[in-house]
């Protein structure tokens, strides 16, 4: 499917920047994946998590105000 | 009240393998499952009994019966009763078995069921906190869960809790036996948490990412866990209010459904995977052998048969016929699983197919090395049959014969043994290229180390001459 392709190459974009996260939770990379595992219906909630981080990922905005806003 | 409590308070044991979940644990009266349970599990437990799905799975014998016990009903002593809200009592599996001693579709099976189950409470706004194959056990040749407080009311926009330990322990194991044909079951025998995300990642290789699933579950997942795995964010809070929701979850589900059905292994390599049509002996030493063993298991009144060696599982049929359950077991993985497939097929209900090497057997393992046993500790046989698999032991195993026959006496009162004579070309085959160091390795020997510990009731040779059969009781005055 197209936009599982998309999602898997903004994730891909995504994991050549920078972590903006520090410690815990073992079981959160599985999390975030359910997102792209989520079908149509998670386009949206991915775009809205990682929205920053796409930004950042193309030359747009700051990874500062990402780390201040992702939360 | 205090009647069952006096009767028997002192006779219950703690299950050594229930201690994770902090909101229950299992006790074992006799022969009685006792679960004690917190306030909260206890309501859950009143909630899931009111689903639909609850109900339709219970009737399908695809969830453990269970009831809440009545407060003076509770056979554990004063101090437990007050540690838990409550009691559950659920009914008994007639024989525990693990995942590490399952083929690959009983694994599959168990996986297919866990789906089933999620989707089925996640539709009615529930979920399951884990997912792990622990949790589910083979009654009559089929799966059933029974870890009933596993189920729990499902937050909102909550994601599958479970999704890392489903992948860890059943889809990983499956893609491996399916994708790359190694053998999960060491992989799970030595580490109680399956095969871990980064060390499938390196099993699969570069290429392998064009396979269903690697790409996304695998690697993927991988690259996210080493990535954002000890962030210090709230990525739950994160995703409730991206809007994640339960269809996110279903769909996954039913991706997941989708890839476990296509997965396929045929078992390249399997060295019993077809031996029936071509085992040695003639049509009528084999009806004589059947005839033998099927007198036998009748007249020995076992309730719990163990087949060690039972390949085709041919025996294990017959022994099923007469005794209340059989535990047919093999080294090859392969002829197990066929041997699965069919009973599946043929819905033969008393036999439990599992992969095991008696020369290596299950161990007790896992936290204080109690949190799994090995299979005597779960399932002591009363009768043990042992055919044509004497010189595999012995000769391929090294384990000397008069060990052999100790273990095998300590482990139950009954026993049908074949002894495959040096003539034979089974035997023949295995020394082909081995030194012969195996002077034990005679009838004579055999007969001997019996007589220690049993009492020989009948015997037969087979027209062969290469093949004799032994049916004996232990003599409880021997040491």
């Amino acid at each position: 499917m197209n936009i599982r392709r998309f999602l898997i190459v903004t994730l891909l974009l995504l994991l050549a920047t920078e972590p903006v996260f520090a410690y815990l939770d073992p079981g959160t990379g599985s999390m975030l994946l359910q997102v792209i595992l989520g079908g149509v219906a998670a386009v949206a909630v991915a775009i809205k998590l990682f929205w920053y981080k796409i930004r950042a990922a193309v030359g747009l905005g700051k990874k500062s105000s990402a780390e201040d806003e992702t939360g | 009240m205090k009647r069952a409590e006096v009767v028997s308070a002192d006779t219950f044991s703690i299950e050594a393998g229930s201690f994770r979940d902090r909101d229950g644990r299992i006790y074992r009266s006799d022969d009685r499952i006792i679960r004690g349970v917190s306030q909260l599990a206890l309501e859950e437990f009143q909630k899931l009994q009111s689903t639909r799905f609850y109900t339709k799975f219970l009737e399908q014998g695809q969830l453990v019966e269970s009831h809440i016990l009545p407060a003076d009903q509770v056979p554990l002593s004063q101090n437990v009763q007050q540690q838990w809200a409550g009691f559950l009592e659920h009914s008994l599996i007639p024989v525990i078995s693990y995942p590490y001693e399952w083929t690959f579709g009983m694994l599959r099976d168990a996986a297919l069921l866990q789906l089933d189950l999620l989707e089925a409470a996640i539709l009615e706004g529930m979920t399951l906190k884990d997912a792990t194959p622990y949790n589910i056990q083979f009654v009559s040749g089929r799966p059933v869960f029974i870890d009933i407080p596993s189920f729990e009311t499902l937050p909102a926009g909550a994601p599958w809790a479970g999704y890392r330990q489903f992948c860890e322990m059943f889809l990983f194991p499956l893609m491996l036996q399916a994708y790359k044909g190694i053998d999960f079951q060491p992989l799970m025998r030595s580490s109680i948490d399956g095969v871990g995300i980064q060390m499938a990642a390196r099993l699969f290789g570069f290429r392998d990412r064009f396979r269903s699933g690697v790409l996304t579950h695998v690697w993927l997942q991988a690259k996210l866990d080493s990535r954002y795995g000890s962030t210090s964010q709230n990525v739950r809070s994160d995703l409730k209010s991206a809007g994640f929701n339960k269809e996110m979850i279903l769909a996954n589900i039913r991706k997941m459904r989708k890839l476990l059905i296509r997965l396929k292994w045929q078992g390249d390599g399997s060295e019993w995977g077809s031996y029936e049509e071509f085992h040695n002996y003639s049509e009528d030493d084999h009806l004589l052998k059947e005839a033998f063993i099927e007198e036998c298991v009748a007249a020995s009144e076992a309730h719990l048969v163990w087949d060690i060696g039972c390949n085709t599982g041919q025996f294990s049929k017959i022994a099923a016929a007469h005794a209340s359950g059989v535990v047919a077991m093999d080294l090859d993985h392969f002829a197990v699983e066929r041997l699965y497939r069919e009973i599946k097929a043929e819905g033969i209900e008393d036999i439990l197919t599992l992969v095991q090497n008696v020369a290596d057997p299950s161990p007790n393992w896992g936290w204080r090395n109690s949190e799994r046993t090995d299979l005597k500790t779960r399932a002591r046989p009363d009768l043990v049959l042992c055919l044509a698999l004497i010189h595999h032991v012995v000769i391929s195993a090294n384990i000397p014969l008069e060990e052999f026959i100790g273990w095998l006496a300590d482990t139950s009162d009954q026993l049908v043994i074949e002894y495959v004579a040096r003539s034979d070309d089974k035997v023949e085959a295995l020394l082909r290229n081995k030194e012969d160091k195996y002077s034990d390795y005679s009838r004579e020997r055999l007969e001997q180390a019996l007589s220690r510990h049993y009492k020989i009731l009948r015997q037969q040779p087979l027209d062969s001459g290469n093949r004799f059969l032994y049916w004996c009781a232990r003599n409880d005055h021997s040491s």
